[in-house]
């Protein structure tokens, strides 16, 4: 029994003795007998054999991931009208098989590939190339409305899990030659389809580069979601905080790639991943630019107030009612230290008891099916935060805190960033609870010196705060208006910084309406 | 404003580049050095000296320490002939005898400001929590921010302090109800000019505690604007400092900040808003208490430098058991709060101030060689 796993070099070594290496034979039934000892035991590997005048041809091909009725209509239908004694494999690519995608190949390993990946493969007696037919089908999810960033104002339309559908998404708003897409393949086994995305003349050229190479050196035997690559190519994995976004929205990429920065599409996942990237993205919403800026002024701010609480607001009620009680107002002080008085619990310990029940009903709503989902989280809500004051384990101010604390962190729009303050904040609350607000100041300031360490592909993750730039705070903790972001940010695009024309805005007189309009 | 970008990759190839510090960061590092450190107590010497005039001390210091620095750091250009040679490599004779200085200074400042934070938290935070525990707690986060680099500090003090000094500037609108004019008079008086004199001298050497900008030349992004960064940084201080000061007579009265152990923090406590915001001293301690901690960082990262210039090996490595000895003495050195304070305001005078001016004129002379 081998206790081993072979190293990655060693499973490539071994696949140069596989027979697949060789050249198409001219001998069909050959290549046929080669492909169906590798597929052995595939049976929805389809082999459809048919006469082309006098020659045998065979097109092989994975059931369920082709498009039938091209493959009938373009290749099929085709080859067997045509009437020719003498065949080449350019002719039949430029003369007789009418679809968009074809090309032509030696080896027959890329035929393999190539099948697996969802083309269909085209083998003729006598001719020792073959044609890649490009056909893919299959049942796909279609396009809709992305279920993790809904908005209230913006476009509906979110990626699926096929990576040309995405690109064509992306493509549909970048409607520029500047956008490149460079595609690659990781994974040994799965041999996934990603592309990179950037726009040429805006990404810096050593992000692109170093993007790639992070990428080329992934060698894993499965990529199945954008998350491994992810993990695998951040600066610091060990880090709460993720530094590279994931959207499921072609806008909310599509804007990204205009500030210069880079996208990754995976294939089998809706989520893109756009990189590098700084703390404050996770705060913004891509509705934030569809509203007026005044709207937009408003959320992020709410937001920025509620991410502290989030993190802070158990942790500073556990500090104040244990050892700075001097801190609460005479009335409150009464009314908490009444509420707590038949409790058994010490703060910490109520708090403790809270945080984890809410965060077992928040993921045991996930789970559950929609139906149901939605009513057993608020019945559980109500009936377990009301049974327990009424029981004396907790108090009625604890149940509040954590409930604004729980709506606190539903108001952070990147689900991740959500996950990283909520587990930041159990030992705020330790802390806390054992040194009260030293404590939670000397957590405070850990969190600070990591966020203003971290780097995500050389940007600074705090920027623009942490360094500073004021310039950029425009679209940080506000949002300018348009008319005002004229300007793209500096640490992701260095040449082509201007994204829009100086006073774009309607003049005085087209506002008073003197020129070009009704008075 | 901007820092520079060092492009960095860290994980995968990629060079790291040496750590650069823009003009305005050196102006908040230096800012922030000299006045978080100084608010704790010395109002109260300063007050026990000069009485109702100590608010002036800070603008004197503010010119006396102000052309030292401009003194010691030279002409733009000689300076940035300095910072391609000076620590780099292996140290001459004259910049090991500097280097020791250097060291020695905020070996001793680092130990005085870590016990001042762990004394401050004692008295006001948590008066049961053994000193040892939170010397400890202290340490790692200076432990940790000191070995982030000088930019993640610079980073860290310039978010911490800009809160600060908005904090300090809206204090005189928080206390207006609470001030005496009174209190300030007589305003200028000739008898008054000794223990004017006196509360500045007691003033100086924490005043130039700016010198540590000599170490840290070749990491300005701008060297030909140092010494102005540097001055920029001590005019906010002292005018910051003389805010303070002159609040706390404003409102205590020059009775009450000469024998107070906190004076600033009695200070806010005088703060009453409504009925319900009256208790703002905790929320701007909690304010302080991370540039502090920043402070003392920079000066750990400071005796670091010193301890490894010129070496192959990583900068980092002796980061950890420096932290922890350094916290480790602070507990050790001053048997209590009031051997500390003596050793803060009267000894450190002396002490501090003569290794600056020693600091200062082997730098001169080493800038003269070169």
């Amino acid at each position: 029994m081998k206790l081993r796993r072979n190293k990655q070099s060693e499973k490539k070594s071994n696949l140069h003795t596989d027979k697949t290496e060789s050249q198409v034979h001219s001998s069909l039934d050959e290549n046929i007998d080669i492909l169906k000892e590798l597929f052995e035991d595939c049976s929805d590997v389809i082999y459809r054999t048919f006469k082309v005048g006098s020659h045998q041809a065979c097109i092989i091909f994975i059931d369920g991931l082709i498009d039938a009725n091209s493959i009938q209509f373009h290749v099929l239908d085709a080859l067997e009208e045509a009437s020719r004694e003498s065949l080449s494999i350019e002719i039949v690519k430029d003369k007789i098989v009418s679809i968009g995608s074809v090309k032509e190949t030696e080896k027959l390993d890329a035929i393999v590939k190539d099948i697996l990946s969802g083309n269909t493969g085209l083998l003729i007696d006598g001719l020792n190339e073959a044609l890649i037919v490009d056909a893919k089908g299959g049942s796909r999810r279609s396009v809709a409305e992305p279920e993790t960033e809904t908005v209230i104002r913006g476009p509906r339309e979110g990626f699926t899990e096929s990576l040309r559908v995405n690109t064509a998404l992306v493509r549909h708003k970048i409607r520029s030659n500047r956008l490149k897409m460079i595609a690659k393949t990781v994974g040994e086994e799965t041999q996934t389809n990603i592309a990179i995305l950037y726009v040429d003349g805006l990404a810096r050229p050593e992000l692109v580069k170093e993007v790639m190479a992070r990428i080329e050196k992934i060698e894993i035997d499965a990529v199945l979601e954008s998350g491994y690559i992810e993990e695998l190519i951040e600066d610091n994995s060990w880090s709460l905080f993720p530094q590279i976004q994931n959207t499921e929205r072609p806008d909310t990429l599509a804007a990204n790639l205009l500030e210069g920065r880079v996208g990754v599409i995976v294939d089998g996942t809706p989520f893109a991943l756009i990189l590098p990237t700084t703390f404050w993205q996770f705060l913004q919403a891509s509705e934030d630019y569809y509203h007026r800026f005044h709207i937009s002024v408003f959320l992020r701010v709410i937001r920025v107030i509620f991410i502290f609480l989030a993190l802070e607001l158990p942790a500073i009620y556990i500090a104040v009612t244990t050892y700075h009680q001097e801190m609460l107002p005479t009335n409150l002080l009464f009314s908490v230290a009444s509420s707590r008085e038949a409790i058994p619990f010490p703060a910490f310990i109520e708090a403790l008891i809270m945080e984890v029940a809410f965060e077992a009903l928040r993921e045991a709503g996930i789970r559950l099916p929609k139906v149901i989902g939605q009513a057993v989280s608020i019945l559980g809500a109500l009936v377990i935060g009301q049974a327990a004051v009424e029981a004396g384990i907790v108090s009625a101010p604890m149940v509040i805190i954590v409930s604004l604390t729980g709506i606190a962190s539903f108001t952070i729009p990147r689900f991740n960033m959500a996950i990283s303050i909520r587990l930041l904040r159990f030992p705020i609350m330790i802390l806390a609870g054992v040194f009260g607000l030293y404590g939670i100041v000397l957590g405070s300031t850990f969190i600070l010196t990591h966020l203003c360490k971290l780097r995500s592909f050389g940007v600074p993750y705090f920027s623009p705060l942490g360094p500073l730039n004021l310039r950029e705070l425009r679209d940080v903790f506000i949002r300018a208006p348009w008319w005002a972001l004229d300007k793209r940010p500096s640490q992701t695009v260095k040449d082509d910084v201007r994204r829009q024309k100086e006073n774009v805005r309607p003049t005085k007189k087209q506002r008073s309406g003197l020129e070009g309009g009704n008075a | 404003m901007a820092e520079p970008v060092n492009w960095q990759s860290g994980k995968n190839g990629g060079e790291i580049l040496t750590e650069k510090i823009s003009s305005f960061q050196l102006s908040i590092l230096v800012a922030n050095f000299l006045f978080t450190g100084v608010i704790i107590s010395l109002p109260q010497v300063l007050a026990e000296s000069s009485n109702q005039v100590s608010w002036l001390s800070p603008l004197v210091v503010l010119g006396v320490i102000s052309g030292f620095l401009w003194l010691v750091v030279g002409k733009t250009k000689q300076l940035q002939r300095l910072s391609k040679t000076f620590l780099l490599g292996k140290p001459t004779k004259l910049e090991r005898v500097f280097l020791v200085c250097f060291g020695i200074l905020f070996i001793t400042a680092a130990i005085r400001d870590l016990r001042a934070l762990i004394d401050f938290v004692a008295t006001v935070l948590l008066p049961t929590t053994p000193i040892d525990v939170m010397s400890i707690l202290a340490g790692f986060i200076v432990i940790y921010m000191a070995a982030a680099g000088l930019e993640v500090i610079a980073r860290v003090t310039v978010i911490q302090f800009i809160t600060l000094a908005a904090v300090i500037i809206a204090l005189p609108f928080m206390l207006m109800n609470g001030m005496e004019l009174g209190n300030f008079q007589p305003i200028m008086d000739v008898d008054l000019l000794p223990g004017l004199a006196k509360s500045s001298f007691l003033l100086l050497s924490w005043a130039g505690e700016a010198i540590f900008i000599l170490i840290l030349i070749q990491n300005l992004d701008d060297v030909a604007g140092a010494k102005k960064a540097t001055v920029r940084g001590i005019v906010v201080a002292m005018c910051l400092f003389a805010l303070v000061v002159a609040v706390e007579v404003a409102v205590l009265g020059v009775d009450i900040v000469s024998v107070s152990s906190y004076p600033s923090l009695q200070m806010i406590q005088q703060i009453n808003l409504t009925d319900f915001l009256d208790r703002l001293d905790l929320v701007i301690v909690t304010i302080w208490i991370p540039c502090f901690i920043a402070k003392i960082a920079l000066d750990v990262y400071l005796v670091n430098r010193c301890l490894t210039s010129g070496k192959k090996q990583p900068n980092n490595i002796i980061i950890i058991p420096l932290g922890i000895a350094l916290a480790h003495l602070s507990v050790l050195l001053f048997r209590n709060n009031t051997e500390h304070i003596e050793f803060s305001f009267y000894t450190w005078a002396v002490w501090g101030l003569a290794l600056e001016l020693l600091i200062g004129i082997i730098f001169i002379i080493r800038r003269k060689i070169s």
